[in-house]
């Protein structure tokens, strides 16, 4: 009912503005992403993301030349968080770029046609959904060199068959619905049927999951970081700038605290952002 | 025994303020069947619910009170409801596959609710409404049994106490008619043989036509007329009691009429009537609040034009 | 009924597990590099890897290959270890119980914690205990392993020195009688209490640390689909029957919103699996995953298909109980007759 004239838009965004914790993740995940694409451009010292050794200002606590303190070169840490930044919200983007379309393919296709297809296709993903990710992930970096590039395909190879399931899922629960047969009577193509009628049905549920997962892949690539199979230094990685940092614990805290916190949070407002779509967009768990 | 007195129930929701029940009081005396009538929305689901305690959150306001007998139902506390619960007072709900709990058999239900009752009791109650196979439905899953079925699993569980009071929500909504019938005509059954009071809220006239003492007609949150079913389904002095008996199909064939218009914004009610927007005699004096106005007897209405000499509602009146 | 349902279950079971072999295997030999000349490095000599090749069976096709790997793998050989020098099958029979130790220890915590935490949410919904959990549970959920596995090191181990923080054991004691291999219930088996007491506080660190995200994970779905079940008009009966609320949200609105939670039970067993190794290494629990990452990072095929291997069948095994359990509390699944 249109009592105030409002269109959905605006209704939807006054509920999602209703949520405190929902914008608070709109606006980490602004703030993340605008630090990461500007880095080259707002980082104090942004030669610090390559080769560099200052041997002079190794280890440094945090002052008001070098926000989060050096590390064990000398590079200035925030200076390098803000690029680890880049390297992560790309992996993310370019893991679900390619897994998303992939795994929502096969999902419909798998869910609306049917027969062979559907087996095959779902026992291909249960055979991917077997391994754990991060396993399939490092199996695949181990056996390839490891760097940037590699690791976003081995995520991603990891990362589809969930979206196929999900996907698969609701085109089977829709197709049971009338309005299915009642468009497949008038004659309607399969891609038509597949791309017109269903898609647009599951893309709540997508998206939700999209932007959960954006935080869920840098919290998988830091997990690989962690262990030394992220992007290869110099670059700057998030997961590798903790480890780094770990052995002189206590005494020199800053690096492993500052990039700790920095994947907190931004897995953190996607989280939060995805929740609030997931209450917008009323979907089921 | 049941006595609700101004009832007042509103709700904060991102609208403002939603005055969805307004001043409403309604009584049921001890062996009595009454109805509380009303389209969809008008808010006699919601009445039920405030008598059982089961409006609750932050954004409920509830005005009013409520008395079973000689205990304070509103306001009230835990300790009162737990005594109340399915004990003196049970309810039977709408649509009886969807308030049955889908992972339970219904003998575990059955239990749940059952108290201090002697052993074999659900058994036969079952048998008592009609159940020819009690084992087999006790040991069955909702999903396993029809709706008539499992509305008459509602009624037994609605009976096993032996209630004072029997609520029973729109009992026969999802049920077709020759089911309907038979669901009904064991609650009352059950219910006379108990001595207990039936508060029946339904919008089937026919069903309050037969099996009720006194009824109450409920619109846009207002009680709008009361009085025996006989007085007002025969003589129904409200525009809007005599707009839907219009609105009921004749064996004649001829049309039923409708009523135009639809239910207030409950955020901002019309001042006085609720009716007006919808009523083919709204006036000037409709502006403000109106109050019960004595037709007959034991029969009331809330119009401005009740009680007076006026031409127009007369010729309305069939 | 039952019966059939388990069999359909465990046959495709099986079928993944081909699947997987098949995918591990393609995996490894599309590596680059000659498997051979890596494992004897760049020194070896022309004759040595090709004395490798023969013995490993490289010069075979690789369907052949396959083959060979199948019916080797299902007598148990996995073959040796190019990293450790010893038998695979050794390697992982040492090192899974201390892994499979911990990520029951964990599972139990999530499963258990979890759902109860979400309850108690649920319950108290919009309080500020319901608030502070759900804080609790986000964090988890946010903040990586190795991160909560460091800072628990560092919170309980160093500072407050509550607890150990390395190995299984303290050095000092000798693990119980083999039985499990899991040292708590092998202890216990043997009557040892001391022992189980040390086993069981060395496990306490790395299984918390491991659980958390999974564990926040579990409270918050719990909370928001036992929230959503109270607002059923099934559970509305039970309340204005006067049933507890105590019962209502521990038995009648748990059973059907803990559903959904069980569905991932298995899944997140899996995964647990997978992250164990971050804990493992900070914790230096001697465990299958830091075996199966060594191998990774040595590139020694055998140990690595096998770990995978083992991690499969778990994750069959794990599924197909699930299944089962879900379709006892959902009977609808079980496909029984109307009455």
């Amino acid at each position: 009912m249109n009592r105030r004239g409002a269109t959905r838009g605006r209704i939807a965004w006054y509920r999602f503005s209703r949520g405190r914790f929902q914008v608070i993740g709109l606006v980490i995940v602004s703030l993340v992403s605008v630090g990461a694409l500007a880095a080259p451009l707002i980082a104090p010292y942004p030669e610090h993301a390559g080769r560099f050794v200052d041997v002079e200002n190794i280890y440094r606590a945090p002052d008001a030349q070098h926000l989060m303190g050096t590390d064990a070169v000398g590079r200035d840490v925030f200076s390098r968080l803000l690029f680890a930044y880049r390297s992560s919200m790309l992996l993310s983007i370019v893991v679900l770029a390619l897994a998303v379309p992939v795994g929502v393919i096969v999902g419909l296709c798998a869910g609306y046609l049917g027969g062979w297809t559907e087996t095959v296709a779902m026992r291909i993903t249960d055979i991917f959904l077997a391994v754990p990710s991060l396993v399939l992930a490092m199996a695949i970096l181990g056996l390839f060199a490891p760097s940037l590039t590699m690791t976003m395909i081995a995520v991603a190879v990891g990362w589809w068959p969930w979206y196929a399931r999900l996907v698969y899922n609701q085109t089977r629960s829709i197709c049971t619905e009338e309005y299915i047969t009642a468009a497949h009577v008038t004659g309607a193509s399969a891609t038509r049927m597949m791309f017109t009628e269903i898609l647009p049905v599951t893309s709540g549920t997508v998206l939700t999951k999209m932007t959960l997962d954006m935080g869920f892949v840098i919290l998988l690539g830091s997990s690989l970081g962690f262990i030394g199979l992220g992007a290869q230094p110099p670059t700057p990685d998030l997961g590798t700038m903790v480890a780094e940092g770990t052995a002189l614990l206590p005494d020199v805290w800053w690096q492993p605290v500052f990039a700790s916190l920095a994947i907190l949070v931004v897995v953190l407002g996607f989280n939060l952002l995805g929740d609030g779509l997931r209450d917008l967009f009323g979907v089921e768990s | 025994m049941l006595e609700i007195r101004d009832l007042s129930v509103s709700f904060r929701g991102f609208e403002g303020k939603a005055r969805v029940i307004e001043n409403v009081s309604l009584e049921v005396r001890r062996g009595e069947k009454v109805a509380l009538v009303g389209e969809s929305g008008c808010g006699k689901s919601l009445t039920a619910r405030v008598v059982f305690g089961l409006l609750e959150g932050g954004e409920v306001d509830i005005d009013g009170r409520v008395m079973l007998d000689e205990t304070s139902l509103l306001p009230a506390d835990q300790v009162v409801w737990s005594k109340i619960r399915g004990c003196r007072a049970a309810m039977i709900f709408q649509d009886p596959l969807a308030a049955l709990n889908p992972v339970f058999t219904i003998a575990d239900q059955m239990r749940a609710v059952t108290k201090n009752q002697p052993v074999g009791c659900i058994r036969d109650m079952l048998e008592r409404v009609a159940i020819e196979d009690p084992d087999r439905v006790l040991a069955a899953y909702p999903f396993q049994l029809s709706g008539g079925m499992a509305q008459r699993v509602l009624i037994a569980m609605a009976l096993i106490n032996k209630p004072d009071l029997i609520v029973a929500d729109e009992p026969a909504t999802a049920l077709d008619t020759r089911v309907q019938r038979q669901a009904l005509d064991l609650l009352v059954e059950a219910i006379t043989a108990n001595g207990s009071s039936l508060l029946l809220i339904s919008h089937d006239l026919g069903l309050v036509r037969q099996y009720t003492d006194r009824m109450y007609v409920m619109y846009a949150g207002n009680i709008v007329e009361s009085g025996s079913t006989d007085q007002v389904l025969g003589g129904a002095r409200h525009p809007y009691t005599q707009a839907m008996l219009a609105a009921v199909p004749q064996l004649d064939g001829a049309l039923p009429k409708g009523i135009e218009g639809h239910l207030p914004d409950y955020h901002q009610p019309p001042p006085g009537c609720r009716f007006q927007p919808r009523c083919p005699h709204a006036a000037q004096e409709c502006h403000v609040p109106v109050p019960l106005r004595l037709v007959d007897s034991g029969h009331e209405a809330r119009c401005v034009f009740v009680g007076s000499s006026d031409v127009r509602s007369q010729r309305f009146h069939e | 009924m039952i019966g059939l349902f388990v069999l359909r279950r465990l046959g495709s079971g099986f079928l993944v597990l081909i699947g997987v072999s098949v995918l591990i295997f393609a995996l490894a030999r599309v590596m680059p590099g000659d498997p051979a000349r890596l494992a004897l490095g760049s020194s070896a000599t022309s004759e040595q890897v090709e004395a490798l090749r023969l013995q490993l069976g490289l010069n075979r096709s690789i369907p052949v290959q396959y083959l060979g790997f199948v019916t080797r793998a299902v007598r148990g050989d996995f073959g040796i270890s190019l990293y450790s020098s010893r038998r695979v099958s050794t390697d992982i029979a040492e090192t899974f119980p201390a892994t499979l130790e911990l990520v029951i220890v964990s599972t139990l915590l999530v499963g258990v914690l979890g759902v109860v935490l979400g309850v108690l949410a649920a319950m108290r919904r919009g309080t500020w205990t319901d608030k502070a959990l759900q804080l609790v549970a986000v964090l988890g959920v946010v903040t990586p392993t190795f991160v909560w596995a460091v800072l628990l090191m560092l919170l309980f181990g160093f500072w407050l020195g509550w607890l150990p923080i390395a190995g299984r054991l303290s050095e000092w004691l000798l693990p119980p009688p083999h039985v499990t291999g899991l040292f708590i219930i092998d202890a216990l088996l043997a009557g040892e209490w001391m022992l189980a007491g040390d086993a069981l506080r060395h496990v306490v660190l790395p299984a918390v640390a491991l659980s958390l995200p999974a564990l926040g994970q579990t409270a918050r779905l719990t909370r928001v689909n036992m929230i959503e079940v109270q607002r059923a008009p099934h559970i509305e009966l039970m309340r204005a029957f006067g049933v507890p609320e105590r019962s209502i949200s521990f038995k009648y609105a748990l059973r059907p919103a803990s559903i959904p939670t069980l569905t991932i039970i298995g899944l997140e067993f899996v995964a647990l699996f997978g992250n164990a190794f971050l804990v493992e290494s900070v914790f230096m629990w001697p465990g299958m995953a830091r075996y199966g990452v060594q191998t990774i990072l040595n590139k020694d095929l055998n140990g690595l298909m096998a770990t995978v291997m083992v991690m499969t069948i778990l994750f069959v095994v794990v599924n197909t109980v699930t299944d089962i359990v879900i379709a006892y509390v959902n009977p609808r699944i079980q496909g029984t007759d109307a009455v």
